[in-house]
């Protein structure tokens, strides 16, 4: 009885608070990434600007996916603003539980952000959460190295040179790899690079039946090329690395080459944590020769509004205001160019200052050449590239990645793994109603 | 003041009945005694009178008051376990004023009655000690003492010596036959050891698996057990059973002499045996002589000054007025 | 006579022990290390351990980024909170089991136990439907309250062994000397358990300080304890290795502290048994 005479007082208390006053206390549940930390150093402005506070949750990516899919299913309220990704926003917008972000401001300038991210971002033609910083996959590569190697990256590498390449860079007497890739367990992670990979063989995950395609000899291609490439020229225990791990490596001079996230370009390239800073060059993902895919994805951490917040006005100005170009340019003044967010619109591209960032280009380039509605060589039923946006796939795509990872790991052979894993999926689409 | 009375009390835990339906009744200022071989339904019987176990069925009154359904605290009862269970966190003083302190009682009248209490029991040098900084005499005393502070009804003691060493138990078996005497209090004592209950008891309660066998003084218990059970384990050493033919001539099932009341001699005498193990106390001598045909050990009680060897062929003779006979179900005839 | 140990044998066991020791402690040790490193030095390979620029920068820079107070904060109230409630609930229950024990008893603290197998995710729709009725979502009450829930069946476990040990014949005494159920439990039985139900404090706050499941999921802002704090800190693309060790120093420093201060008291609830 108290308890509720307590709870009835605190929410009239509340009302009362939310009537009376103007400005509203935001809570956003956030990745911790630079980008993030660095724009909450500066929600200062915004609230100068509008008056409203910022109350910020910033949890690792995978607790952050969890947390954030309970409140939103159970209409729980207690975010204004979710950070979510690529993977995330086609799903729930159809599910009809994030706000449309369709009638954005006149000066926000919906037109300017990248095709491919919009593309991404939106379910049904409507956008469902506005980019904050966006991303593909691209090669980096040792200039020193490869100079010394007497060879030559090409802006578009096959994968049959990146081959060559880690041959001839691979020297395991300066404890140097020929090329860091990951291989660790994951949907997010191994198992995101295997499928980019896979594509660029011009295998798929399903056909146009939902029908699982790892029985397919282009999935027995790449998998069999990867795992030769990286035994071959791999760092020891590659099974078990991902983005940080490799970036460690690479930062430590380690790596000849290493395929990843265009946002790495600013960490190897950062002088104070690495030590390869100056010699390192950039080149598109690769793609086996003749094959039209090449291996980059797309990725973007976006702010979207869930359906149950009660302060969807303010929340869609803080949206608006941090993924403006005028936060762009905040950020250019306080922090310099190279620390904008990336991959989210045009017009950064064509602004005079960045164009100078080494890796501006090749960035722009790599998010270009990614179209997630239409990832594969052969026709797919699903959007997304180094993943499949339905909601059963963070989980079948974890479980085939551990399968892939014991064959990284040599304790089964890519035949074994491959079966394994067309089982596992035909079971699950089996299961989930698609066939 | 301390008269209690069970009226066909039973307890069972479970289905098992510890106690069959028990009728006993205890004088007041009696020292009563209830003795018996361990797991016969002592500390459960105490522990009725107690209250700290509700009876299955039956009454207890105390001083004419049906005290069945009351709480221990109610009774007027003091409890002295075997296991002393003192209060390990609390000095000696705090230890034997917690009842009184339970009591609501004046702090002087607290102070003035531990310091007595102390006085009587040779505690004064140690009230500021607690329980485990004690030898197991100490605590004894600590534990009566928290008893007789409350000027209890009666006392019930539960095996309260059998944690102590063989000298100290006769000296505080002799401390609390003189409390009594000086109290004049109910007291109910229970013990294994026939020899305390001998020494020490008005009124003796022999009880077998919850019944009682038989009840007296320890001398009517001595002279005349009611069976074979009570004889046999009244008297130490131990009465020695004869069957078979001796006991036909005696016209019963069996016979029953104690050691003392065998005469032990070279010359001769109506049965004859081998000399065993012999048992030298200085005053007494035990001897355990075998092959006599009659049973496999009879057990005679002779002077200290007595010296036959192990292997000694030698002559007993029973005095015959004291020859107790048992029918085929062990009832004295 | 005391058994005489060859000096070679205390040797070996000196040697046994510290090693088990510093098997345990290194992880932390290696946490606190990294903690004043620069994130370079952090990921050096090979691992530099004493011989670098010890650095305060991740401390000030994790200062600078969140409010380590309001987290210390929320922490202290949440698990000091829920262990209390917890004692308060759980010495009476003990009580029963262990005193007046009935034919359910043990059906009663293994079933107790098994709530604690079951996977804290299964429930957590429930958890957090109820939460948002009853308006307790990131709350330090609604916190308190699952916590100490949680916790409950092993504070009731421990209790209950620790009360097992003491002699029913004391309490006994001190019936018959006319306590009154409260003071039996007051005056008796509390104070013998002291060692126990201090340990089962202890034991109770670090599980609560470190509990990472509940206290993620039901909070946001308000509520979010030290756990929040960490997890902030936690990043899967970018190396932030030694802010992330200067965050968990923090986080776990409180505790660290008072395991150290009463550590006599957790040995000799632990070892408990010898009250009588
Ligand atoms: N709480 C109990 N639950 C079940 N059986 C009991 C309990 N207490 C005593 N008993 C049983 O009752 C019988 C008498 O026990 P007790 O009175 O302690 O014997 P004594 O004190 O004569 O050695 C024993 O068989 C014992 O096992
Ligand atoms: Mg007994």
């Amino acid at each position: 009885m108290k308890l509720k005479s307590v709870l009835c007082a605190a929410t009239a208390f509340g009302l009362m608070a939310a009537a009376s006053a103007q400005a509203e206390t935001l809570t956003i549940a956030t990745v911790n990434n630079g980008d993030m930390i660095r724009m909450q150093g500066l929600t200062e402005a915004f609230t100068a600007k509008t008056g409203h506070k910022v109350e910020w949750v910033t949890l690792e990516e995978n607790v952050l996916r969890q947390r954030v899919t309970t409140d939103i299913t159970t209409k729980g309220g207690a975010f204004d603003i979710m950070t979510i990704g690529m993977y995330e926003t086609p799903i729930w917008g159809k599910n009809g539980w994030l706000v449309p972000l369709n009638d954005m401001s006149e000066e926000y300038d919906v037109g300017d952000i990248l095709p491919a991210m919009a593309n991404g971002l939106s379910y049904d033609g409507t956008l469902y959460a506005a980019p904050f910083y966006g991303e593909s996959s691209m090669v980096m590569y040792r200039t020193d190295l490869m100079e010394k190697a007497g060879l030559e990256m090409p802006k578009d590498p096959t994968w049959q040179f990146i081959r060559e390449a880690a041959a001839a860079m691979d020297d395991p007497e300066q404890d140097i790899n020929g090329i860091c890739l990951r291989g660790k367990a994951g949907w997010g992670e191994g198992g995101a690079f295997i499928t980019v990979t896979a594509n660029s063989f011009g295998a798929r995950w399903f056909d146009e039946d939902w029908r699982p395609q790892f029985d397919q000899p282009e999935w027995k291609e790449a998998l069999t090329f990867y795992t030769s490439l990286m035994n071959d020229y791999g760092p020891a225990g590659y099974a078990t690395n991902g983005f940080n791990e490799n970036l460690s490596l690479f930062q430590q001079g380690k790596c000849g080459m290493w395929i990843d996230a265009t946002v790495a370009a600013s960490f190897v390239t950062n002088p104070e944590d690495s030590t390869v800073a100056d010699h390192v060059g950039f080149a598109l993902a690769p793609n086996s020769e003749g094959v039209s895919k090449r291996s980059n994805w797309l990725w973007a951490w976006a702010l979207a509004i869930p359906a149950g917040t009660q302060k969807a006005d303010a929340a869609k100005q803080f949206i608006e205001w941090a993924t403006s170009k005028e936060y762009i340019e905040l950020v250019a003044e306080k922090e310099g160019w190279a620390n904008v967010p990336p991959g989210a619109r045009t017009s950064l591209y064509e602004t005079a200052e960045y164009q100078e960032v080494p890796f501006a280009a090749m960035t722009l380039e790599s998010i270009n050449a990614a179209d997630p509605t239409n990832p594969t060589v052969k026709p797919v039923p699903y959007v997304g590239i180094q993943f499949v946006a339905i909601p059963e796939f963070a989980g079948i795509a974890t479980e085939v990645s551990q399968e892939f990872s014991a064959a990284y790991a040599g304790q089964q052979t890519v035949d074994e793994a491959l079966a394994k894993a067309q089982a596992i999926v035909n079971d699950a689409m089996e299961a989930a109603g698609y066939r | 003041m301390g008269r209690i009375v069970l009226d066909q009390i039973t307890k069972s835990f479970g289905s098992t009945q510890v106690i069959p339906p028990l009728d006993l009744t205890i004088e007041d200022g009696e020292f009563t005694v209830f003795v018996g071989p361990s797991g016969c339904g002592k500390s459960t019987l105490l522990r009725l009178i107690a209250g700290l176990e509700d009876v299955t069925s039956g009454q207890i009154s105390i001083d004419g008051q049906d005290a069945t359904q009351l709480a221990p605290a109610k009774r007027g009862l003091a409890m002295v376990f075997q296991s002393y269970a003192l209060y390990p966190h609390m000095t000696v003083r705090k230890n034997i004023a917690f009842p009184l302190r339970m009591a609501k009682m004046e702090q002087s009248e607290i102070d003035r009655r531990v310091t007595a209490a102390a006085d009587v029991l040779n505690l004064t040098d140690y009230l500021d000690r607690r329980p485990g900084q004690l030898s197991g005499g100490q605590r004894q005393r600590v534990a009566i003492g928290r008893a007789i502070v409350r000027e209890p009804s009666a006392f019930l003691f539960d095996e309260p010596l059998s944690n102590l060493d063989a000298a100290l138990r006769v000296g505080m078996r002799l401390e609390i036959s003189e409390l009594h005497e000086r109290l004049k209090t109910t007291m109910i004592y229970v013990t294994h050891d026939q020899v305390e209950a001998m020494t020490m008891a008005d009124k003796i309660v022999v009880l077998r698996a919850g019944h009682i066998e038989q009840v007296g003084s320890p001398l009517e218990l001595y002279k005349n057990p009611r069976n074979k059970f009570v004889a046999g384990f009244i008297g130490s050493p131990k009465m020695n059973f004869i069957e078979g033919e001796e006991a036909k001539r005696h016209n019963a099932h069996a016979i029953g002499v104690r050691p003392e009341h065998i005469e032990v001699s070279e010359s001769g005498g109506d049965w004859t045996g081998v000399v065993g193990v012999s048992e030298h106390l200085g005053s007494d001598t035990f001897f355990h002589i075998h092959d006599t045909g009659l049973a496999d050990t009879i057990t005679v009680r002779a002077g200290g000054e007595v010296g036959f060897r192990h292997g000694d062929r030698v002559h007993l003779t029973p005095r015959s007025d004291v020859i107790h006979k048992f029918d085929a179900q062990g009832l004295r005839l | 006579m005391a058994r005489s140990v060859s000096t070679r044998r205390k040797a070996l066991n000196t040697i046994i022990a510290w090693t088990i020791g510093l098997m345990i402690v290194f992880p932390i040790l290696w946490t606190i290390l990294t903690s004043f490193k620069t994130e370079a030095q952090a990921i050096n390979d090979p691992p530099l351990f004493f011989f670098f620029d010890w650095t305060l920068e991740n401390y000030s820079v994790v200062q600078e980024r969140s409010d380590y107070m309001r987290f210390l904060w929320n922490s202290i109230i949440i698990a000091g909170g829920s262990t209390l409630l917890g004692i308060l609930i759980a010495v009476p229950a003990a009580w029963s089991m262990a005193f007046v024990p009935s034919k359910r008893t043990k059906d009663i603290l293994l079933w107790m136990l098994s709530t604690k197998m079951l996977p804290a995710v299964g429930v957590l729709y429930p958890i957090y439907l109820l939460f948002i009725s009853l308006g307790l979502l990131d709350t330090r009450v609604g916190l308190v309250l699952v916590l100490m829930l949680i916790n409950l069946p092993i504070i009731v476990w421990m209790l209950y062994t620790y009360f097992k040990e003491i002699p029913t014949e004391i309490l006994e005494a001190a019936r018959m000397d006319g306590a009154t159920l409260k003071e039996e439990i007051l005056y008796v039985l509390t104070p013998m358990a002291i060692p126990g139900i201090a340990s089962t404090i202890l034991l109770n706050i670090i599980l609560a300080w470190n509990e990472a499941f509940w206290t993620l999921n039901l909070t946001a802002a308000q509520a979010a304890p030290l756990t929040a704090f960490i997890a902030s800190y936690s990043s899967p693309e970018g190396l932030f290795y030694a802010k992330l060790s200067a965050a968990s120093t923090m986080a776990i420093a409180p505790i660290l502290i008072l395991g150290w201060f009463s550590q006599k008291q957790l040995v000799r609830g632990l070892t408990f048994g010898a009250v009588k």
